[in-house]
């Protein structure tokens, strides 16, 4: 077997087959390897959400360009990936909050993002369920939306196939080979060696792991977050509601009738443990409960565990590392999902032509960590 | 289409009273689930399908396959085979899901407590494992609390009118149905029992999450013992989905339990024990049996049974299977086929058999749940049901204080059941409160019984499993 590759993506979530895909579309020979099933890590343990309302240039722009690559992934990928425009609302219980998304908004309507302020009773009209007692008023921007990542990832790693490219699971990377500050290839855990002067570091929460292999300590840390889904009900177009009070917690109703959700804990647990705990599926269920207390007679199925791959500032680091040929695509800071179709286009673009679509150092590797991304 | 008479079972029916169904009145007894009340009233479709929209009848009648859910009093998705009906009630059958409903007023969600009760053993499933494991438990002194997702105690003995068999100390000789309230007659004021209460999850350090009067409620156990008993396969063939398609443990609850016909004539597939003692038990409750089907070319019952259908006059057919039901929007028949020694269908011979019921009877799935939550050690061994915790001979699982016990445990019969769960409450009660030689008198004595119990040649596939689990324990 010939194992020499135009370039090989180490990671089968939406990074690594986003990028794939479009690698393997402009004509290059791609092996993608994943340790363990495509949706394994964070990807099939997201809540769906796709939002454009972000506070810098460069994010605010992958994702509006994320946005139109899910209005036309049916076509594109021949998958119907349930996306919908079911919008986010970024509810606001205090003058702070009003000010800071107010704030926002203007700069993301500078890109023509089609956002607004409205009042806490044009949001009741919206969702007649929201309970809106102490809500001062809400960010709404109807064309943010969901979908679905199992299909997502289907869509792209079917497109890969066709494309003539390999996906190869349960193969965990173990060692990148580096040659000259060049990289030659991989290794892998049942001691197959692949070959390739492009490799692609997409491996979510073991990113860091993977960089060292070859020598690359990226700035990234897996920190864990729950989640749950309910049974269903009857759709009713509700939108991503996310409440960040100390008690909030943000949640959809997918298309396919379930509510899914998480919340960011008060202080943050590092770390790749998918185990899932009580205290989680109390709180969580309460908090839903006090946005739309209509969920109080709705059971919950089921909840799970992931992990967020975090960057000091919150945004992605999308760029070639000091070795030559090794590029990363990881930091997604719970957003990978919706800038993954986007950020896979970019970096296959730019491995292809060397080109950004627009200033992309926002996502650069080696930058100087500053502000976090105030909408994280 | 309420049972009047019976040969052996004498239906003391509660209270009549009214509820509405889709804007008409329906007629129940109190005591009687939903899903039973609307069948006695001729509805068997219950809901549509979420994406055909297919209409959907009930399947195992023991809250486990989902296919009852209507919209009850506003709340969407209620299992209706689990819910009892009540005077007013207001139920909607459900086209996919139910709607999410208006709640009257807000609760005060910021202080919202959810309760928490301790006990020392906590037992999911009130069967004759659960039941047998508390028994024992409770006469050592341990305090325990028996779940019970289902409106009544005993589980699958409830609906058991035959006798069993076996020698006395395994209850031979009694129906099923007097053996369940045996075992609830002779607990002790230490246990607690509640019905109509699933335990949903397990969480770390023996923290159980149940649903009691529809909400949370948290028990914290030292020991939790699993007897969840198990589900009823399904078998595939087009329109296998039709109302009027059964598994034979609902067809069992429907006519033992509620007093009611499922149908007027129908077709048994599978001629294991519990497909012909349920046909033989149809035959007893007026409904016309029209054949028993059989995939193998021998039968699997035991003998008397299956003589006893045979004397009546019901055809078991060996090396038969179904190809398809049919029927607009219920069941009104099947086309059944033989099969040659390939298990392939012989063409030609297809013929339909005119039928409003077809009762499933291809053997059970242990219910195994909890244990995957718990993180046990799991193993696949066919020979015992499938999927099964890996556990040792006192029934402690790999988790520590975690125990398994009956159908659970390993697919056999309330016998074994009985004894697995005697067994899990006797380890749980002495790493309680100490070693004492009459509970190692007790373990030995049970563990002796299992054995006389899987000695004759009806136990060899079990003790074959058996060996397998040992092997995996390793
Ligand atoms: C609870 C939760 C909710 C979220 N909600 C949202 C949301 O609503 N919207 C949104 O946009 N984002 C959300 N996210 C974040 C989102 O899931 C991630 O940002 C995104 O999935 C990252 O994709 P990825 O491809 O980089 O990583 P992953 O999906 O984790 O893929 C990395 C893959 O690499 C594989 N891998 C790792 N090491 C190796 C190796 N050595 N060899 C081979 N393979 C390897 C892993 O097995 C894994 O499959 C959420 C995350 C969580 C945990
Ligand atoms: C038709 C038929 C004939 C049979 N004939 C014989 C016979 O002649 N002799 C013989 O020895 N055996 C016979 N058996 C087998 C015997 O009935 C079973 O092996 C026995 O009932 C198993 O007992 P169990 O306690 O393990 O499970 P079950 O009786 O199934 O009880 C399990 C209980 O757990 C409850 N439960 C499950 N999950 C949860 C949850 N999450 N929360 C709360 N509660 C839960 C269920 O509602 C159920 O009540 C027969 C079975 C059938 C169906
Ligand atoms: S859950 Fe009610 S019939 Fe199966």
């Amino acid at each position: 077997m010939n194992k020499n590759y135009d370039v090989i993506i180490i990671g089968g979530g939406v990074i690594g087959t986003s990028t794939g895909y479009y690698l393997s579309k402009s004509g290059m020979k791609v092996l993608l390897l994943e340790k363990d099933y495509l949706t394994a890590g964070s990807t099939g343990r997201c809540i769906t959400g796709v939002r454009q309302q972000f506070s810098t240039p460069a994010t605010i722009r992958t994702a509006m360009s994320a946005v139109k690559l899910f209005e036309n992934m049916k076509d594109e990928l021949g998958v119907d990936v349930e996306w919908t425009n079911s919008g986010y609302m970024f509810m606001a219980h205090d003058e702070a909050k009003v000010e800071a998304f107010k704030k926002n908004i203007e700069i993301q309507r500078k890109f023509g993002l089609d956002v607004s302020f409205i009042t806490a009773s044009e949001a009741k009209a919206l969702v007649p369920h929201l309970d809106t007692d102490q809500l001062l008023g809400v960010a709404w921007c109807p064309s943010d939306g969901q979908a679905s990542p199992f299909k997502v990832v289907l869509g792209y790693a079917r497109g890969i196939r066709d494309n003539g490219g390999s996906i190869i699971t349960r193969q965990e990377v173990t060692d990148i080979i580096v040659e000259d500050g060049h990289v030659k290839g991989v290794t892998t855990a049942a001691g197959v060696t692949y070959h390739s002067s492009r490799v692609i570091n997409c491996a979510g929460p073991w990113a860091r792991e993977v960089g060292l292999m070859a020598g690359i300590d990226l700035q990234v840390e897996p920190e864990r977050h729950e989640a749950l889904i309910t049974d269903g009900v009857q759709y009713e177009n509700m939108p991503m509601l996310v409440d960040y009070r100390a008690d909030g917690g943000y949640f959809v109703q997918r298309v396919t009738g379930q509510f899914i959700g998480c919340f960011t804990p008060e202080v943050q647990v590092p770390g790749k443990d998918k185990s899932s705990t009580l205290e989680f599926m109390k709180e969580m269920s309460r908090r839903m409960c006090k946005i739309v207390p209509a969920l109080e007679n709705v059971a919950i199925l089921r909840q799970w565990a992931g992990s967020y791959c975090m960057t000091p500032d919150g945004s992605p680091i999308v760029d070639e590392t000091p070795v030559k040929g090794l590029y990363c695509s990881v930091g997604m800071s719970g957003h990978g999902f919706m800038l993954g179709p986007a950020l896979g286009k970019f970096l296959a673009e730019y491995i292809v032509d060397g080109t950004w679509p627009f200033d992309m150092s926002e996502f650069a590797y080696g930058r100087k960590f500053g502000d976090k991304e105030a909408m994280a | 289409m309420r049972i009047d008479e019976h040969p052996i079972l004498k239906f003391e029916r509660g209270k009549q009273i009214q509820f509405v169904c889709d804007g008409k009145p329906i007629e129940a007894f109190e005591g009687e689930t939903i899903a039973a009340a609307l069948h006695a009233a001729g509805i068997k479709t219950l809901s549509h399908s979420v994406k055909e929209g297919r209409p959907r009848g009930f399947f195992c009648a023991i809250g486990k396959c989902s296919s009852c859910m209507m919209q009850v009093n506003g709340v969407p998705n209620v299992k209706t085979c689990m819910v009892l009906a009540e005077q007013d009630m207001e139920v909607t059958s459900q086209t996919g899901w139910g709607k999410l409903g208006q709640v009257d007023a807000r609760q005060d969600y910021n202080r919202k407590k959810i309760p928490v009760i301790e006990t020392e053993i906590a037992i999911v499933g009130a069967g004759p494992a659960g039941l047998s494991a508390a028994l024992y438990a409770s006469r050592f002194g341990a305090k325990c609390m028996v779940f019970e997702e289902n409106t009544q105690v005993g589980g699958q003995l409830i609906k058991q009118t035959h006798m069993f068999f076996g020698s006395k100390d395994h209850h031979a000789k009694v129906r099923g149905i007097d053996i369940g309230q045996k075992l609830i007659d002779g607990l002790n004021e230490n246990v607690q029992v509640l019905t109509g209460t699933p335990v949903v999850g397990y969480y770390p350090d023996k923290e159980l999450a149940v649903i009691k009067d529809r909400r949370l409620t948290i028990i914290k156990a030292e020991k939790v013992i699993v007897a969840t008993g198990a589900s009823e396969n399904m078998l595939s063939f087009p329109n296998n989905d039709l109302p009027g398609v059964y598994g034979a443990g609902a067809v069992q609850t429907l006519m033992n339990v509620s007093g009611i016909l499922p149908g007027k004539n129908m077709l048994m597939i599978g001629a294991g024990n519990i497909g012909v003692i349920v046909a033989y038990q149809l035959l007893q409750a007026g409904v016309k049996v029209e054949a028993v089907l059989e995939a193998l070319p021998t039968i699997g019952a035991y003998q008397v049974h299956a003589s006893k259908l045979r004397r009546c006059g019901i055809p078991i057919l060996t090396r038969h299977t179904i190809k398809r039901a049919f029927g607009d929007g219920k069941v009104e028949g099947a086309t059944i086929v033989e099969l040659d020694d390939n298990w392939q269908e012989i063409p030609g011979t297809e013929r339909d058999v005119q039928v409003d019921t077809i009762c499933l009877s291809v053997g059970l799935k242990p219910t195994t749940e909890i244990f995957e939550m718990a993180g046990c050690t799991m193993a696949v061994i066919p020979e015992l049901g499938g999927e099964i915790p890996v556990r040792g001979h006192n029934m402690m699982t790999s988790v520590d204080g975690v125990y398994v016990a009956g159908d659970a445990s390993s697919i056999e019969e309330a016998s074994s059941a009985m004894l697995e769960g005697r067994m899990a409450g006797l380890d749980a009660v002495e790493k309680l409160k100490g070693v004492s030689e009459e509970i190692s008198k007790e373990k030995q004595h049970v563990k002796d019984s299992l054995d006389e119990l899987r000695a004759g040649p009806f136990g060899e596939k079990i003790r074959q499993g058996e060996a397998k689990l040992e092997e995996a324990c390793k």
